[in-house]
């Protein structure tokens, strides 16, 4: 028995007009401090506003969001009494969204507590819509939310399906204005929740049926996307994939990539996309021998020859990492010494063994299986063990 | 074969885990004793518990309760007969099983989600039990 969870979907160019449509009194939009200053914020408020809809913004967002901004928004939530509450922004605004929903909603809990184990029985007070403005994250469709302890703390990975949206608008044109690196990482993200869904021991046929098709669309439209942000048609195929992958390991869950690559941006500050993705061909290799069937599945996308063996699906993967200007390496990464590199291995490795990314990982890492992945990672060596 | 639930099974469960060294390796860490609750279904009639001692890799200790209210634990698993014998199957995970609803866990569910690997080594220990069910 499984289930496959995820909000109802209004997409296309313009969506972020049916906002107006929900019949909110009062609303509270949570969002990256960026979006405050760019002009996405104004134009979001001003969506809602048509429906006659009062507004108050928590535009205090920063990457890797502390538990701490968590607990300041669940304050300003109490005062305002929102009946809708949208997070707007990527992966970490519309976690922080979940986070303060749920203790909006539940305000006898503490983030810990969000948990599949809890009842939270939540909705008796607003509803949840979730607006992206990067195309990778996921989080509009998932019920997962990402939170750190405190400054280069452990990552809380939580999750609660009552944490799952509402609403995803997913409105091309927002992530428009994205730079390439950004594009770069966030793209990269997502296929890496595409690859770990399908190699998950957990995989499904629906979530199998959108890894795949995201899977397309990003090897397809990625890299036109990062050299030509102007490119209409690539942006829309690539923010769309990056839901359609959001959707299919939120349903099956990723795996040891996304394990190291929380290990690596919690200890060593690098940012999400690039952390997870340095790690997806390393990953590729240690998984294929557990998950030969299932990488079997993406070669009606990538060819059979490229999923019959790890090296080749590894160096696909790797050929669009450079397409994309990304590393395929830990040393090549920029910004991390080898000294520093060494001095914080005994606490990544600690920290990706304890990650639940490894739950449904379909072979499952010793301590020194993953010393030996850093390592192999940092120096862009193949995984042979 | 040996009778699941009985103490000589969980007299081989504790034998066999001692001697894994990848749930020495996941659980190195790991502070916390368990009672594994089994709730009346088909043949079982009655609550039936079993508690375990783990601690740092190890189990120091493990027994069948003459009642379930007999120890107290940090942690219970919890679930019906018939799911035991799947989980032993194999046939449900262990954490898949808790998020679908067949188990029940009480006590600090984060700290049980930082040591899947440990929870996985645990039903692969019991798998190798040549296990004659009800």
């Amino acid at each position: 028995m499984w289930f496959f969870t995820g909000p109802k979907i209004v997409f296309g160019p313009g969506s972020v007009e049916y906002l107006s449509s929900l019949g909110a009194k009062r609303a509270l939009v949570v969002c990256d401090r960026f979006l405050a200053t760019n002009g996405t914020l104004d134009r979001i408020k001003g969506e809602i506003a048509k429906g006659g809809t009062s507004i108050e913004v928590f535009a205090e967002i920063d990457p890797e969001p502390l538990v701490s901004r968590v607990l300041e928004g669940v304050e300003l939530a109490k005062r305002f009494g929102p009946d809708l509450i949208v997070g707007l922004g990527g992966g970490s605004a519309m976690d922080v969204t979940k986070a303060i929903y749920a203790l909006y909603e539940r305000p006898d809990l503490t983030v810990y507590e969000l948990t599949p184990l809890v009842d939270l029985k939540l909705g008796k007070k607003a509803r949840l819509v979730q607006i992206p403005t990067t195309s990778g994250t996921g989080s509009e469709t998932t019920w997962a939310t990402i939170l750190t302890e405190g400054e280069g703390g452990t990552k809380l990975e939580l999750a609660h399906r009552d944490l799952v949206a509402e609403w995803a608008v997913l409105d091309p044109t927002l992530p428009a204005s994205m730079p390439p690196k950004l594009t770069a990482d966030t793209g990269a993200d997502a296929l890496c929740h595409a690859v770990e869904s399908i190699s998950s021991e957990w995989a499904n046929p629906f979530s199998d049926a959108l890894a795949k098709e995201a899977v397309h669309l990003l090897f397809r439209d990625l890299p036109r996307a990062v050299k030509d942000g102007s490119n209409a048609e690539a942006r829309e195929s690539v923010h769309y994939a990056a839901t359609m992958a959001g959707l299919s390991f939120g349903n099956a869950q990723v795996g040891i990539g996304h394990a190291l690559g929380h290990a690596l941006g919690s200890t060593l500050h690098i940012p999400h996309g690039r952390s997870v993705g340095v790690f997806l061909p390393y990953a590729v290799e240690f998984n294929f021998k557990s998950a030969k069937d299932k990488f079997a599945r993406l070669a009606p996308v990538l060819g059979e020859s490229t999923t019959r063996d790890a090296r080749e699906l590894s160096a696909r993967i790797r050929t669009l990492w450079k397409e994309i200007g990304m590393s395929t390496s830990l040393r090549d990464i920029g910004g991390i010494s080898e000294e520093a590199f060494e001095k914080a291995l005994p606490e990544m490795v600690t920290r990706a063994d304890q990650s639940t990314c490894v739950t449904a990982n379909p072979r499952m890492p010793k301590s020194e299986e993953l010393t030996k992945l850093f390592r192999a990672a940092w120096n862009g060596t193949p995984v042979d063990f | 074969m040996v009778q699941f639930p009985s103490q000589e099974w969980i007299d081989q469960f504790k034998e066999l885990l001692n001697k894994n060294a990848d749930y020495e390796d996941a659980a190195r860490t790991w502070e916390g004793d368990f009672l594994f609750l089994i709730t009346p279904d088909g043949p079982i009639t009655t609550p039936t518990a079993f508690w375990l001692d783990l601690w740092h890799g190890k189990c120091r200790d493990a027994k069948l309760l003459a009642s379930p209210t007999e120890k107290s634990a940090a942690f219970t698993y919890e679930g019906t007969y018939g799911n035991w014998k799947k989980l032993i199957g194999k046939e449900i995970d262990p954490i898949k099983g808790l998020l679908g609803g067949q188990f029940k866990l009480r006590g600090a569910m984060m700290k049980v989600m930082r040591y899947t690997r440990a929870a996985k080594e645990l039903v692969e220990t019991a798998t190798k039990i040549p296990t004659d069910f009800l």
